[in-house]
């Protein structure tokens, strides 16, 4: 099978970023390179323009490129998209709303802003064209790209789709994540992530990882198991941790039941009232898996009492607090579970709960906000700073 | 009232951020180029006079930077290290992306001596820790050493 190293992957993943401004004759003239030039002819039409930014502040700038395989590749295609390397990049990271996908799904509102930025650059390219394979490559947003490209690509069977990503966010909701598997196929999904890198641990719920029914592939952690934005690089982080590896070095190793250990650790925490470390990428894992356990469990007791299916522009948190409230309010011992989650919840963020807190479903909107404003980074704060 | 509180959570949002996103990493450093020392020869000979042209390209913030030296009687040039802070940029994982870019000008004829896309903000950073020092000669054809490209020899 025609598929990519992690290397070569991760190679042509960086390599894009070349092109925000620059058109591949000025790359190359520098001698610099794509990272596919012996597998893929590429010229300057290849490239092509995508927006970033959000509301007044948008800009257009290079985002990827698209290229008719050569030799062993003879018959495929590559789209490949950039990350964030600008500070405008952010504002499409932090549009944080859900619309339509390309294959009729919910997803990040802000990705999908940029994707339909490009969509017809790649609809007039595979106009004609019938590739027996379709490489998605992208890192940080442009990962979140590559999975909406995939989206679109599958749904249209344009071709055998893979989906290579570096630190990529999470870019739709459980049924992207479920649907967009299930055409291409796990194994035909490369998604690569650093322990520490913050990016892969946003957007929170209801935005799920790809594919939807294993982790994905994980590279060692060689930082000291905070979190930390240095992971995130393709140059200093992801490029040499996958130098000389093979896809299966990197599958993440079987994980146990996580709903199991979610309530296993609920309960050990509570007893222990051990101390959680303060913005560990560990605790903010467990904090995730143990949320999901939660309204899992909220939704057991509330069971024909939930009509709040997310819809498009819905306030998640807002549903998310309603459901646990709720069925804090029916059954003690998810009360005590929520507690211990919120007590884990302000240690991670440095901050210290009231033993006499009461979980209110306005108490669980503030923490659940906290939490989530604090993983969706500065926002409107930095915004008005940086801009 | 509401203002007040709403600022309050924001700025205690930027706080906490502050910290688990790397407080030592915040307000750090960052070398979009490193010092450049180098020396310019034709025919075995130092070229006296010569113009030398550095350029950095910052994606973060959409920057753009010059500097000019001239040769002197030994050929030798020098460029100090472009030195920048950026609090967000320190703060917001992305992907860092200086395209760097050195010219020589001598007798109407300009020459590649320096390009490179650097990946990093460490010091000395595009040579993993070496300081670049270089020895440009210009009738050395453009080769790559490593992913620069240009005439000069890396010493």
């Amino acid at each position: 099978m025609n598929e990519f190293t992690p290397s070569q992957a991760a190679l042509i993943a960086r390599g894009v970023y070349r092109l925000r401004e620059d058109s591949v004759g000025a790359v190359h003239d520098r001698g610099q390179s794509l990272g596919c030039e012996d597998m893929f002819q590429i010229a300057d039409s290849s490239r092509f323009q995508g927006q970033s930014g959000s509301m007044a502040w948008k800009k257009l700038s290079g985002f990827g490129y698209i290229a008719e395989g050569k030799g062993k590749y003879q018959g495929d295609v590559l789209l490949v998209t950039r990350g964030t390397a600008m500070r405008v990049d952010w504002l499409t990271n932090f549009n944080i709303g859900m619309q339509l996908g390309p294959g009729g799904h919910l997803v990040h509102a802000g990705f999908h802003e940029t994707w339909k930025s490009f969509r017809n650059d790649i609809q007039a390219f595979l106009a004609n064209r019938n590739p027996t394979n379709i490489h998605c490559v992208g890192h940080s947003l442009g990962g979140a790209l590559a999975a909406l490209n995939a989206d679109y690509l599958s749904d249209i069977r344009a071709g055998q789709v893979k989906l290579y990503t570096f630190g990529a966010p999470r870019a739709g909701s459980f049924l992207f994540a479920r649907s967009l598997t299930n055409r291409i196929g796990s194994d035909n999904i490369y998604r690569v992530s650093h322990p520490s890198d913050p990016v892969p641990m946003i957007p929170l719920f209801p935005f799920q990882h790809l594919p939807h029914n294993r982790e994905g592939m994980i590279i060692s952690n060689q930082l000291n198991g905070l979190i930390n934005a240095g992971a995130h690089g393709m140059e200093p982080s992801y490029i040499p941790a996958v130098d000389g590896k093979a896809w299966h070095d990197l599958l993440a190793p079987a994980e146990p039941d996580w709903d199991v250990k979610a309530k296993t650790w609920l309960e050990q925490s509570a007893l222990s009232g051990h101390g959680f470390l303060m913005g560990s990428a560990k605790l903010l894992i467990m904090i995730g898996k143990a949320l999901i356990w939660i309204l899992k469990k909220s939704k057991d007791i509330l069971l024909g009492a939930i009509g709040t299916a997310l819809t498009v522009g819905a306030t998640v948190i807002d549903q998310l607090a309603w459901l646990i409230g709720r069925a804090v309010d029916l059954s003690k011992e998810l009360a005590g579970h929520v507690k211990t989650l919120i007590n884990a919840i302000f240690k991670f963020l440095g901050r210290v709960v009231s033993a006499t807190v009461s979980v209110t479903v306005s108490f669980l909107r503030w923490v659940l906000g906290l939490l989530f404003d604090t993983l969706s980074t500065v926002a409107a704060t930095a915004l008005s700073v940086i801009v | 009232m509401l203002d007040a509180m709403k600022y309050k959570k924001r700025f205690s949002v930027f706080l906490m951020l502050f910290f688990f996103l790397g407080v030592s990493n915040a307000m750090a450093n960052m070398y979009l180029f490193s010092e450049v020392k180098g020396v310019v020869v034709k025919g075995g000979a130092p070229v006296h006079d010569a113009v030398v042209e550095q350029e950095y390209r910052w994606a973060w913030k959409d920057e753009v930077g010059t500097d000019s030296v001239k040769t002197d009687s030994e050929g030798k040039f020098n460029f100090p290290a472009v030195v920048k802070s950026s609090f967000f940029g320190s703060l917001l994982p992305h992907e860092p992306m200086v395209r760097q870019t050195i010219l020589i000008k001598h007798d109407g004829n300009v020459y590649k001596a320096w390009m490179f896309d650097k990946g990093n903000y460490q010091e000395n950073g595009e040579l993993k820790g070496k300081p670049i020092s270089l020895y440009c000669d210009l009738d050395d054809p453009l080769s790559h050493k490593g992913d620069v490209y240009g005439i000069c020899q890396l010493r």
